[in-house]
């Protein structure tokens, strides 16, 4: 359970408002059983879409559990939602990542925000919790369990990358800032810094390509860290075994993200939508394809060889 | 294609809604036949053209690049546009190979599928990088087979707002910079090591994967489709919608689209069409001539165009030469064009006859999605070239080959000595080095070659960069300068040190050269060096280096402003480069400093001007108060100055709705006691500030019977600018019937600014009499006026206006962009006219298509053309208005459906950027026009005047989208016949010769002079000083060439007066030179026509030649026609000759 201090009287609370039919011990456990999960953050997050190695992993470790997954990261994004503004305001921007996340119909949110703030150092902390608490007010309206994901440190990875040694001081700031906030807002929180830790020495095995970003095997092992900040310990599937529920959650992956962050957004739902916005009338029919394919990949899950947990 | 996809996409087709008018019956789609294609190429003189390779090989091609051992690699997308719900992303990268060096490829190996609308490629990095919507990937094979075995993401967050617009145009730079480029709607956000990098809109990124820096080079440009570097390392781009040619770039250069820039910089070809792609022609294979020339396509005309472009002073002139190929098929659409190692020009050809997906359905059946072709031009007899091999060659040899003449090739060989053991490189190039006389006048391009190859190893070292800082020419200066700036912290060089190296530079004998300067030292960002780069200030700068130097004064304006004003910095010692910082700044901020300018004796008229001209644009009530009363202070000076000066003061404080605050006995003197041009400056100023002390000595004015009619207008605004109770009651005197009608329409425009309603009474009264003036003017003033339209509805109720005063009111309506209904039924009723034409049927529609294919008459349509006044907001070959698209290749992109129904229903599809903007004023005021560029502090809008109007965002109520700015009911008012010949025009422009802009220089844009009884006296006394000089008496306006520059003298007034024998026309075009020298002209025809360059009449040859001999400058020349001699067309155009010195333009 280390890592992890989801606050289980707010979960109760939750859980006799809602009437969630819930399976035993599931008070402390941050994964229940149904869940929605709903992913929001930057580059980190928006690349599970490629990868699918959490959600990947989440699912053949709960394979029993009917878990659903949404991935809203977005490259580049803040707790500002400023990678979403698009041709409008980044108040807009930010109004966006509300809405996606309120269509998302979460359970449980994993947020993950700070990797591009950090850069901001010491002095753009301050303004990185005001949006953050703002965020959460906000989430918090959607009633979903929320758990709070730290930046993760940079890898040292030799000239002519750059030095990360003063960067970490900063994630390593912001990390701490973090794991506050999710205390007094009663979050769980997972601590990535501890889950991935990189010293100021060259890296030696290194999980990124360019000290930010993972590799697919690096990505994997992230996954890992982050189930363990939940309280999981899991390895790597087997991917013999995995494999087919790997591609179809890629391609459910692919079309919502198709669905959600359509191409020609201008024309069909921006400014220039009184010439090609019939297609909007697209938007839904992804819903039944997607559904179809998350039916897929139940059947998948439930024959995956060993026995359920 | 896969063909679960075609089924789904025919069934969309079959169920959507989509435009009721796009039906295959429309155009007729060209079978996809390769020999039907080849023959209706035109190669220029000496050429040749081949297929290289086509479908099924490769599909619609979009980006391709050879690699080092010659396979050419092709990025296409049978996906583009757009996505259908659970359709396969399955977008290939093709490799083609020519094995046996006959110059058509015979081997085509899929690298890699399952990509989603790719749309550049480059091989390197022992793989290959593509752009794949929002990412960038490199895509490696590790074992040999040419399929691709690993994919990594190296950057991603780019944006897709639009498929067209996503990340394109990937390049090597001499420097190892991977460049590339994104479109107007696109927003990335990319998260890189060394922080977050994003770009809103168009703009070129530049990106060094070893390192992972990522940095925005320039700015702007609506689809930067083309990208390349000369030799001497400088940036030129082409754009896919910007309509300017050749575009060069250079570190913070930034063009139309830049976000958040209130000004840009213009092309080099203003009045091009749209372009695709740009390649630097080098290489042995081809004619020396075109070495160095630019290639770009014109995908819409089907044309490959290519320019020439020469030094001209920081910058370049570029002149279109005759076309490489055009092609009179549809289909033809050549979207990239790049060398090949053999020397020869590649094309691909994306082929589709439809190109658009904003204005045509995403799933519009005409849409090719299977065929693509690419097309290989060669020299006639002249040998091809065989590439060296990079993998074989020693270090010693790479560097030999870097060079060597083809750019290519000098690219390869850098990438190649990038991954050879780095040492023995550096200890190659050190000894080059040291082995080179100190001579700076010789070999300066392999100084540079060497410096680049260090950078491409991005090896910072002063040892090969010192020389080309210290070069004799230019050209390498301003090239090592930019090698310096990528430097700075890679060099470890202190400011101070970095700064001192500069010094000079900024203020080097080339403007070139202080142009890189004034951007590197921008880099610092501290006070001393921006007083360095204010060492490139002149008062006559170069556009482009003046524009760089614009852009460092507001980036480095937090360091500087202070210190300026403690008077620390050397810059300020000189007014006029003091007041041009200032007002750069564009902000209160320099308020302070241009007010002590403003109050010190020892500027000049001029600097006077241009420090008000800051103040007023930003000064406070208090700070505009003091300005104000300076301007009565002024010593030693002239009245016209000081009108100028107040003018200037009140049309700014208006615009900005400040009431300035101050004492004005000086104003009410010159109400009294000065000219009346002086009292009528004095009576807006009244007006503007409310100055209701000064309110007894107007109405004094409006009593006495001497005042002229110019001042009685303006003291008639002024009361209605201080607008009390009184003000009504006043004008009403005015507005009554025993006036005369301007007096009456005075009162009334002044009256609409105090109270609507009674305005409305008074103009229904004119409106309805027997004999009315023509409406138009103030019911324009009507709508502008908050509530004005809804009022003058009903004070029109039950009264009658004719038929033709009515038509004319409701021309002004319709146009203003604005639905007024209500006003719209209230004329239709008082004018008894019909409402306006439904919509067309599916039907009717198709009869009409038919109709403009066999009954449509261009040549007819042309004339429509001109008589409707297209001209005032369309350009044709850059002639024309700019409100409205340009109109030059518009028959060669949209089908005769799409012209029909703009026509019709102007806001059903609005061209990219031509959607007008509706603003309302917290003022009351009511803007309309066409939105020019943005900032976080003002709107710049384009109105129907064609001026620009900048609107401080913080005055604005509400914005909203106020759809196209063209008339509807262009069918309606001209019969039906008369709209077929027009449309059959516009399809035939760009598409057949007659039609189409050649390469020919021509004057397209003139100033023709109008038929009065006026100008004809005045000709008859002054002769020709009259027609060559300026005069109240001569009104001048604008008329334009045909698209194939001839101006019809049809359309020219002819002036006689009674004592003259024959008619005579009188034309004016203005001619610009970059410095002085000569510029040759032809002018055709010969007889009965003379040329004068401004007073001087100027020698026409027998052949219609002409040698100008011009200043520095604009030139403006006058033409007169003898109309008895002269019965068609007359031509004039620049022309190269042994005997020009200087590269000439007209003012189009």
């Amino acid at each position: 359970m280390s890592g992890c201090r989801l606050a289980g009287r707010v979960a109760l609370l939750m859980l006799t408002l809602t009437g969630w039919n819930m399976v035993a011990k599931a008070e402390s456990v941050p994964i229940r059983s149904g869940d929605r999960i709903v992913l929001i953050g930057s580059t980190f997050i928006e690349r599970d879409v490629r990868y699918g190695c959490i959600e990947t992993l989440f699912t053949s470790h709960f394979r029993e559990y009917d878990l659903t997954f949404r991935n809203l990261g977005w490259s580049g994004d803040t707790v500002y939602g400023i990678a979403r503004a698009s041709f409008d305001s980044q108040k807009q921007g930010y109004g966006r990542l509300i809405d996606q996340a309120a269509a998302a119909e979460p359970d449980l949110i994993l947020v993950n925000y700070g990797n591009v703030e950090s850069f901001e150092g010491e002095g753009g902390l301050q303004n990185f919790l005001d949006g953050y608490n703002k965020l959460l007010d906000d989430l918090d309206k959607l009633e979903a369990r929320i758990v709070l994901i730290s930046p993760i440190l940079q890898e040292n990875l030799g000239a002519p990358l750059p030095n990360p040694a003063t960067h970490n001081e900063d994630v390593r700031l912001y990390t701490k800032a973090i794991g506050k906030l999710a205390k007094a807002r009663d979050y769980g929180f997972v601590d990535m810094t501890e889950q991935l830790p990189v010293s100021n020495e060259l890296t030696s095995k290194p999980r990124t390509d360019n000290g930010l970003h993972f590799t697919e095997d690096g990505f994997w092992e992230a996954s890992i860290a982050l189930m363990s900040g939940l309280g999981y310990d899991t390895k790597k599937p087997n991917m013999k075994e995995v494999g087919d529920l790997h591609a179809a959650i890629l391609e459910k992956n692919r079309l919502f993200f198709n669905q959600w962050r359509p191409q020609n957004a201008t024309y069909i739902t921006g400014f220039r939508k009184h010439e090609q916005g019939r297609h909007a009338a697209e938007t839904p029919m992804y819903d039944p394809i997607i559904a179809e394919h998350e039916k897929n990949i139940a059947a998948l899950r439930n024959a995956l060889p060993g026995e359920a947990r | 294609m896969n063909h679960s996809i075609t089924k789904y996409t025919l069934a969309l087709v079959a169920t959507a809604t989509f435009s009721a008018f796009a039906q295959d019956s429309m155009i007729t789609i060209p079978k996809p036949d390769v020999s039907k294609e080849l023959g209706a190429f035109e190669v220029a003189d000496g050429f040749e053209v081949n297929l290289f390779a086509s479908d099924p090989m490769i599909a619609n091609p979009i980006h391709m690049n050879f690699d080092s051992i010659g396979r050419l690699w092709v990025a296409g997308s049978a996906v583009y546009p757009h996505i259908a719900p659970g359709q396969e992303a399955n977008d290939v990268i093709t490799v083609l190979e020519d094995t046996d060096g006959d110059g058509v490829a015979d081997k085509s190996t899929i690298f890699a599928d399952g990509l989603f609308i790719p749309t550049g490629i480059l091989p390197g990095d022992g793989g290959v990088y593509v752009a794949n919507s929002t990412e960038l990937l490199h895509m490696k094979d590790t074992d040999g087979d040419l399929h691709v075995d690993e994919i990594r993401v190296v950057l991603s967050g780019f944006g897709t707002e639009d498929t067209h617009h996503i990340i394109h145009t990937l390049r090597w730079g001499y420097d190892g910079l991977m460049y590339f480029n994104q479109s107007i709607y696109i927003h990335s956000h990319i998260e890189t090591p060394h922080g977050v990098r994003r770009l809103n809109a168009g703009g070129i990124w530049a990106f060094r994967p070893d390192t992972m820096e990522l940095e925005v080079f320039a700015l702007g440009l609506v689809n930067a489709w083309g990208h390349h570097f000369d030799q001497w390392g400088q940036h030129f781009a082409t754009d896919g919608a910007g309509g300017h040619g050749i575009n060069y770039m250079f570190p913070g250069a930034a063009y139309m689209t830049a976000y958040n820039m209130p000004r840009v910089l213009q092309g080099l070809n203003p009045g091009q069409p749209k372009h695709a792609s740009l390649e630097i022609l080098s290489g042995r294979h081809l004619p020396e001539d075109w070495r160095g020339t630019m290639v770009t396509n014109d995908f819409r005309g089907h044309r490959v165009n290519r320019f020439l472009v020469t030094d001209e002073a920081a910058g370049y002139s570029s002149v279109e030469q005759p076309e490489i190929l055009t092609s009179s098929h549809v289909a033809f659409r050549p979207v990239d064009v790049k060398m090949g190692p053999d020397g020869a020009i590649y094309l691909a050809d994306w082929y589709n006859p439809i190109i658009q997906h904003g204005e045509v359905d995403f799933r519009d059946p005409r849409r090719d999605h299977e065929h693509g072709r690419i097309w290989r031009v060669q020299a006639k007899d002249r040998p091809l070239l065989v590439q060296p091999d990079f993998k074989k060659a020693s270090i010693d040899e790479l560097i030999e080959i870097v060079q060597a003449p083809e750019e290519w090739n000098q690219i390869h060989a850098k990438r190649e000595l990038k991954i050879r053991n780095r040492d023995e490189v550096l200890a190659k190039l050190n000894a080059i080095l040291e082995s080179l006389p100190e001579d700076k006048d010789k070999n300066v391009l392999l100084r540079l070659q060497l410096l680049w190859i260090y950078q491409t190893l991005d090896e910072a070292s002063l040892r090969p960069l010192a020389h080309v800082t210290r070069s004799s020419d230019y050209r390498s200066r301003a090239a090592g300068i930019r090698v310096l700036s990528e430097w700075k912290d890679k060099l470890d060089l202190s400011d101070d040190d970095y700064r001192g190296g500069l010094s000079d530079l900024a203020t080097d004998g080339h403007s070139r050269v202080r142009l890189e300067a004034v951007r590197a030292l921008a880099r610092l960002g501290d006070a001393q060096a921006f007083d360095e780069a204010m060492g490139a200030y002149k008062s006559d700068m170069d556009k482009f280096l003046e524009y760089a130097l614009w852009t460092t004064v507001r980036e480095m304006k937090q360091a500087w402003l202070p210190e300026a004003e403690a008077g620390n910095l050397r810059f300020t010692e000189d007014n006029d480069a003091y007041i041009y910082a200032l007002r750069a700044i564009d902000s209160n901020e320099a308020v302070p400093q241009l007010l002590t300018l403003f109050a010190s004796d020892d500027l000049s008229a001029k600097q006077q001007r241009d420090a008000l001209a800051g103040i007023a644009a930003h000064g406070s009530r208090v700070e505009l108060g003091t300005a104000a009363e300076r301007i009565f202070s002024i010593q030693k000076t002239v009245e016209s100055h000081r009108i100028a000066l107040l003018n200037a003061l009140v049309s700014a404080s208006k615009r900005r709705s400040v009431w300035v605050k101050g004492d004005f006995d000086a104003l009410g003197e010159g109400l009294d006691s000065g000219s009346d041009a002086m009292r009528i400056a004095s009576l807006k100023a009244i007006g503007a500030w409310k100055l209701t002390q000064l309110c007894p000595a107007v109405e004094k004015i409006l009593g006495a019977k001497k005042t002229p009619e110019s001042v009685r207008d303006a003291a008639m605004t002024a009361l209605a600018g201080i607008g009390d109770e009184n003000t009504v009651e006043i004008l009403a005197k005015y507005a009554g019937r025993r006036n005369d009608t301007a007096t009456r329409t005075a009162a009334i425009r002044a009256m609409l600014e105090v109270s609507v309603d009674d305005a409305s009474e008074h103009a229904a009264d004119l409106f309805t009499e027997d004999v009315a003036p023509d409406p138009s003017s103030l019911v324009r003033d009507f709508l502008k006026a908050d509530g004005g339209a809804k009022a003058l509805a009903t004070a029109l109720k039950g009264k009658t206006m004719s038929a033709e005063n009515a038509k004319r009111a409701e021309r002004v309506v319709s146009a203003s962009g604005r639905k007024q209904n209500v006003l719209l039924m209230a004329l239709r009723t008082s004018g008894a006219l019909d409402d306006g034409a439904p919509e067309l049927t599916k039907k009717e529609m198709a009869a009409l298509v038919e109709k403009v294919q066999t009954k449509g008459n261009a040549r007819r349509g042309r004339k429509h053309f001109r008589k409707l006044d297209c001209y005032q907001c369309h350009a044709l070959a850059g002639a024309g208005g700019t409100l409205g698209p340009e109109m030059t290749s518009i028959g060669a992109s949209a089908q005769i459906d799409y012209l029909i129904e703009s026509n019709y229903y102007p806001d059903k599809a609005i061209k990219e950027g031509y959607h007008s903007l509706l603003v309302d004023m917290k003022d009351g005021d009511f803007i309309s026009g066409i939105k020019v560029t943005e900032t976080n502090t003002e709107l710049i809008l384009r109105n129907a005047l064609e001026s620009e109007i900048r609107i401080p965002i913080a005055n604005i109520a509400m914005r909203e989208d106020g759809g196209s700015l063209m008339p509807t009911g262009l069918g309606d008012s001209l019969l039906e016949d008369e709209f077929v010949d027009l449309v059959r025009f516009l399809s035939e422009l760009g598409r057949t010769p007659e039609f189409s802009a050649g390469t020919g220089r021509h004057v397209r844009t003139w100033r023709v002079l109008e038929n009065s009884e006026a100008a004809r006296d005045y000709l008859y006394e002054a002769q020709v000083e009259a027609a060559v000089g300026e005069h109240e008496t001569m009104v001048w306006v604008p008329e334009y060439s045909y698209i194939t520059g001839e101006i019809p003298m049809s359309e020219v007034p002819g002036l006689k007066h009674r004592y003259w024998p024959t008619r005579y026309s009188f034309l004016k075009f203005s001619v610009n030179a970059p410095s002085d020298g000569k510029a040759a002209l032809t002018i055709a025809p010969v007889e009965g026509v003379q040329l004068y360059q401004g007073e001087q009449e100027v020698n026409i040859g027998d052949d219609g030649s002409v040698l100008l001999d011009l200043a520095s400058g604009a030139t403006q020349c006058t033409v007169i026609v003898n109309r008895d001699i002269v019965k068609g067309d007359l031509d004039v155009q620049l022309v190269e000759s042994s005997e020009t010195t200087v590269t000439a333009t007209f003012n189009n």
